[in-house]
């Protein structure tokens, strides 16, 4: 980072600074940063929005006349949902509740490995023969060095590390059922579960959810990731649930707070018994909207209660 | 043998399949499946921001 960093300031016509202090997390980094900018007469160099603006003109320009338009998107939509969205928006959402006095702080920060969407697209682009990208190519040396969030002042450069933990889904959303889905060499962490930021008990300690906290839940998605964590048997078991509708496909459960969005949950049997002649009980959730188990199971096939007629089941 | 097909609806694809074949899980017995093709659709479950497919 030391040699990288003067390196990019020069690459972009500024001084390098004078220092390059790293931190082990984005939260210690932003707090550094905030503390800096109070002390410093010179301002956060724009850096991030000037390469980003040059790279975009040159990589418009030449990729539109010899990739076309829909290629160049391609490229930045695939990484941008992969890495921005996951990423970089969940790191800046657990930051701001963490240090909402930080709001403007945060938009000022240049992103580093949060970065790779557009610097990856740069790095093809430029492979397959795009001239004129070389003000991002220290950027990229950045990001591969590891370089997570960091501010560049005029006379000293604040850079955080990459997380020492990430974990995902199969949808590459953020999430991890034994500890943090992602975490920094100093023990900041973000909990979550397919993608939805959670506290810190869903994960560790599931069982301590209480019916009445999971339905005061404000947060829907956050009430769904309750749900499963405790496990839908459990729920309907501690709510004291009846089935409001039961049919050869199913059982159909639900619970209507009033306040906010029901529950509904269908519990079925698994088509195929186990190898011991069993056969597994498990639940889903399903829209609120419908009224039927037979509904319900449709729904889960994508097809409506007259579509979804199997005659056999497996 | 057989080979899977992604459909155009979410969720969707299919299989052919050339012979017999058995489809094996370890949730539940094997299934044998004549030859011949099937569709296969993914499970949901709901989500108040978008729909999540069962991990099988």
């Amino acid at each position: 980072m030391r040699r990288i960093v003067p390196a990019l300031y020069s690459a972009l016509g500024f001084q390098p600074p004078d220092s390059v202090i790293t931190f082990d997390s984005p939260r210690e980094g932003a707090l550094a940063a905030d503390s800096t900018a109070a002390g410093l007469t010179s301002k956060l160099h724009a850096i991030r929005e000037k390469i980003k603006r040059h790279v975009r003109r040159r990589v418009c320009s030449s990729v539109r006349a010899k990739v076309r338009d829909e290629a160049r998107d391609c490229v930045h939509q695939e990484l941008r949902q992969q890495v921005r969205h996951q990423l970089r928006d969940q790191i800046q959402a657990h930051l701001l509740s963490e240090l909402p006095h930080l709001f403007f702080n945060l938009g000022d920060a240049a992103f580093g490995l949060h970065d790779a969407p557009w610097l990856a697209s740069c790095d093809f682009f430029s492979r397959i023969g795009i001239e004129g990208l070389s003000p991002a190519l220290p950027w990229m040396e950045l990001a591969r060095a590891g370089a997570g969030w960091w501010w560049p002042f005029g006379s000293v450069a604040i850079v955080t590390s990459a997380p020492s933990v990430l974990e995902r889904d199969p949808e590459n959303r953020l999430h991890c059922e034994r500890g943090p889905a992602l975490a920094y060499p100093d023990g900041w962490a973000i909990w979550a579960i397919h993608g939805v930021r959670v506290p810190k008990r869903l994960v560790t300690n599931p069982r301590s959810l209480s019916v009445e906290e999971i339905v005061h839940e404000p947060d829907l998605a956050i009430r769904r990731a309750m749900l499963e964590r405790l496990g839908y048997e459990r729920f309907v078991r501690k709510a004291g649930l009846k089935p409001v509708h039961a049919d050869r496909f199913g059982r159909l459960y639900r619970l209507d707070p009033h306040w906010t969005e029901p529950i509904a949950l269908v519990e079925v049997l698994n088509g195929t018994p186990e190898p011991n002649g069993s056969r597994r009980r498990y639940f889903l959730c399903v829209p609120p909207t419908v009224r039927t188990a037979h509904e319900a199971v449709a729904w889960t096939f994508h097809l409506g209660p007259k579509e979804y007629q199997p005659d056999v089941e497996s | 043998m057989g080979r899977l097909f992604e459909g155009s609806r979410p969720g969707v694809c299919y299989l052919l399949l050339d012979d017999q074949g058995l489809l094996e899980h370890q949730e539940h017995s094997p299934i044998s499946l004549p030859k011949g093709v099937y569709e296969v659709i993914r499970q949901r479950e709901y989500e108040p921001r978008q729909d999540r497919y069962v991990v099988d």
